[in-house]
């Protein structure tokens, strides 16, 4: 809750059902303060009574999520620990919720897992923990603490830990994961979660509060990427309002504006009404251009070397949150920045098996909820995108069924990417336009 | 003019990421839906919120209208202070009156001196459907309450006005789908990654004006349930209790009967967010009535259609 100026973590919180998760997040915030007396009493009441403090109160707050003692969908939590924020999206273990998972994980710096150390002998990682490791992995996330939990049960077992530690080091690794954390813990009695534990001698790594506060935030792309969301009419002409998704825009800068290939000149920059030089991703600013082009919604403004590609054809991984039919058949809407265009999905390549994303050949034309897909996506308008390992603004989309509105799938566009036809290099090279 | 942007002030930078992202929202929803309105109740996160939409499409003027539901309830200051606002911003106002709602019998008086804050999910439903409103946005924040932590940024209302928890829509990086299908409608809420010490760092360093409530005043006030009421034509004193004159200001201003004040001798922003760093209780728990007698007080309110 303290101010501060450093940046704010995103950590997004998973792990399978019973691993102790809420708990953990409920102890993060007890020990450190930052849980009002209000809060408190209310997690430490049991059917109306005053109870024992049970920390995974703290956190599930639908009714259902109560009297289940499970989580369903994401809830958010704001904490800081000396003086960095961070912001904890505590996602759900289930594997009928792993969408809301994916939801709390597109937006992370870190993963924040759990383990369950009383389940070591058998299957310690499950398959819905290596799912949820390998949508952090798809989604970019490459840093993860991984907590080690109910180390009380197991009293406090080096051989225990280690052994698990291998575990995950060696499936987050083939996940791509390879700024990695490992910490005994105990959520429920507070052991090394924000106070150092006298019962783990032979761990001498950081806690879990000291782990976030370390945490790196994922670094903004440089090359700069200005997705217009409105034009607005200002005395004279007009300027081209949107949040930067990557680099910098400065005044006199040459810009091309996608997917037209017209280039301009930044004649002058605004930083919500305030005019600047400069700004820098993610500010959320408004340009006026040299030329009078015919600019609009869904428009990218970005750097004349280093622009993105144009395509009406791409190559994509999908994840379904809902299982679907006919996929090759369906009409879809396609939300990528600020521009929404129809789109078919024209082929299949292969099916990611989601507890380790290896591919396999698809051969149905459906497939159940929770796949992960690569596919050929044919688009009604072109548009600029990136890939999604070197942008995840410009990068990414989400997949809509145009008769229910529906979001069916998060998209992440791949890597081959078959471009617009014509050579790129001479239309982004040609200089401004006739007017 | 400013050289640059980033990096500035290191405390003002963290402020600069939550308004950018707010006025991205803002452009996103003003930019997808065909008929939004800024629900503004005159309280402080609302006073936030239209000078983040005064910002975000500056030099044109906010592309929607403004929307209050008066439970007829309302601390005068407030409600002087929304009209003034209002006036200042060149903005329609549209106040949808729960005392009409209960003479029209489209709503049930609870009775003197109970809340009429249930009342108004359904006069605001009803405006909504009259008015062929498609966002609603509004200044709630995650950190307020465990219900409203589960709240997407752009969540959607079925066509009975209900929120379906369960079955939120996927909300995956920052892409926010404004689209719904016939009858149904969006809640947005820009300020959901705020928490209330960032409301107040961003009014002092804005200099943004809030109706005076908020600072330290004298009032006469009644003790009701352990929480100081104002003392007001819709709350008079029941047996065995006193009224009597105490410094007070509101951490959070609703209807008179339920938003309790607190003692404090803040009477500006800094003074304010000093005081915050001690709190022991949030906001929530010292200042709504309405939100103690259930742990699901808000989730059931939200279901219904609430803010």
């Amino acid at each position: 809750m303290r101010g501060g100026g450093v940046e704010v973590v995103h950590c997004a919180a998973v792990g399978s059902v019973d691993d102790g998760k809420s708990t953990l997040i409920g102890r993060l915030l007890y020990d450190s303060g930052q849980l009002a007396k209000d809060q408190l009493a209310d997690a430490s009441r049991e059917r109306g009574r005053s109870g024992r403090f049970d920390p995974a109160r703290v956190t599930d707050g639908l009714r259902a999520e109560r009297e289940q003692g499970i989580t369903i969908d994401v809830g958010y939590r704001y904490a800081s620990f000396c003086g960095r924020r961070v912001i904890i999206a505590d996602c759900p273990g289930h594997v009928q919720y792993t969408s809301n998972t994916a939801t709390g994980a597109s937006r992370a710096d870190v993963v924040l897992a759990l383990f369950d150390a009383t389940r070591w002998s058998t299957d310690l990682l499950t398959n819905q923990t290596k799912c949820h490791l390998a949508i952090a992995s798809l989604f970019g996330v490459g840093t993860l603490i991984a907590c080690v939990n109910k180390m009380d049960l197991v009293g406090w077992s080096e051989e225990v830990f280690q052994s698990i530690a291998g575990q995950v080091r060696a499936v987050a690794g083939r996940l791509g994961i390879n700024n990695i954390t490992i910490i005994p813990v105990s959520a429920l009695h507070g052991d090394n979660v924000v106070k150092r534990s006298e019962l783990s001698p032979f761990y001498r790594g950081p806690t879990v509060a000291e782990a976030l506060v370390r945490v790196q935030t994922r670094t903004l792309p440089s090359g700069t990427r200005l997705p217009v969301q409105l034009a607005l009419r200002v005395r004279g002409g007009r300027q081209y309002a949107g949040m930067l998704a990557g680099g910098r825009v400065h005044t006199g800068q040459e810009v091309v504006v996608l997917p037209s290939a017209r280039t301009t000149r930044v004649r002058s920059l605004f930083y919500l009404g305030r005019e600047v030089e400069e700004a820098i991703a993610p500010a959320s600013v408004a340009v006026e251009l040299e030329h009078d082009l015919d600019v609009g919604r869904g428009d990218l403004i970005a750097a004349v070397h280093d622009s993105p590609e144009v395509a009406t054809d791409l190559s994509a991984t999908l994840f379904f949150f809902s299982g679907c039919e006919d996929l090759t058949a369906r009409k879809y809407l396609v939300k990528h920045t600020s521009r929404i265009t129809a789109a078919k999905i024209s082929s299949l390549d292969s099916i990611i098996d989601p507890s380790d994303l290896s591919a396999a050949p698809i051969s149905a034309d459906s497939i159940p909820a929770n796949s992960i897909v690569r596919a050929r996506m044919e688009l009604a308008t072109p548009l600029a995108v990136d890939n999604y390992a070197s942008n995840p603004t410009t990068g990414s989309f989400i997949l809509i069924d145009s008769s229910s509105n529906a979001i069916l799938a998060a998209g992440l566009v791949g890597l081959s990417l078959e471009f617009l036809g014509q050579d790129k290099n001479v239309a982004l090279h040609a200089g401004p336009p006739r007017l | 003019m400013d050289s640059t942007l980033y990096p500035h002030h290191p405390a003002s930078a963290h402020l600069d990421h939550l308004e950018s992202h707010s006025v991205f929202v803002l452009r996103e929803i003003a930019g997808e839906c065909d008929r939004p309105v800024l629900l503004f109740s005159g309280g402080k996160d609302s006073a936030v919120l239209c000078h983040l939409a005064q910002k975000a499409f500056y030099p044109s003027p906010i592309p929607f209208p403004l929307l209050q539901v008066d439970t007829g309830h309302n601390f005068p200051e407030v409600l002087e202070f929304r009209d003034v606002r209002a006036k200042e911003l060149d903005c329609e106002l549209i106040v949808a009156s729960v005392q009409e709602a209960i003479d029209k019998g489209l709503v049930k008086d609870p009775g003197e001196g109970e809340s009429r804050n249930r009342l108004q999910s359904a006069v605001l439903l009803d405006v909504i459907a009259r008015q062929g409103f498609d966002a609603c946005i509004g200044g709630a924040r995650r950190d307020e309450d465990k219900a409203r932590a589960k709240e997407r940024v752009v969540s959607l209302r079925s066509r009975f006005g209900q929120w379906e928890p369960r079955h939120q829509r996927p909300e995956l990086w920052s892409i926010y789908y404004g689209k719904v299908n016939p009858g149904e409608h969006l809640r947005v809420f820009p300020l959901s990654d705020w928490t209330e010490l960032d409301i107040w760092l961003y009014i002092q360093r804005e200099q943004i004006e809030l109706p005076n409530i908020y600072y330290a005043h004298r009032r006469l006030v009644l003790e009701r349930d352990g929480m100081l009421l104002a003392h007001s034509p819709y709350l008079t004193a029941r047996a065995g209790e006193k009224v009597f004159e105490e410094t007070v200001r509101f951490r959070t201003v609703g209807d008179m009967t339920c938003t309790a004040a607190i003692r404090s001798r803040a009477m500006t922003p800094a003074e304010v967010i000093e005081e915050i760093m001690t709190f022991q209780v949030s906001e929530r728990g010292a200042s709504r009535a309405d939100d103690r007698f259930s742990e699901a007080a808000m989730e059931e309110r939200k279901r219904e259609g609430y803010f």
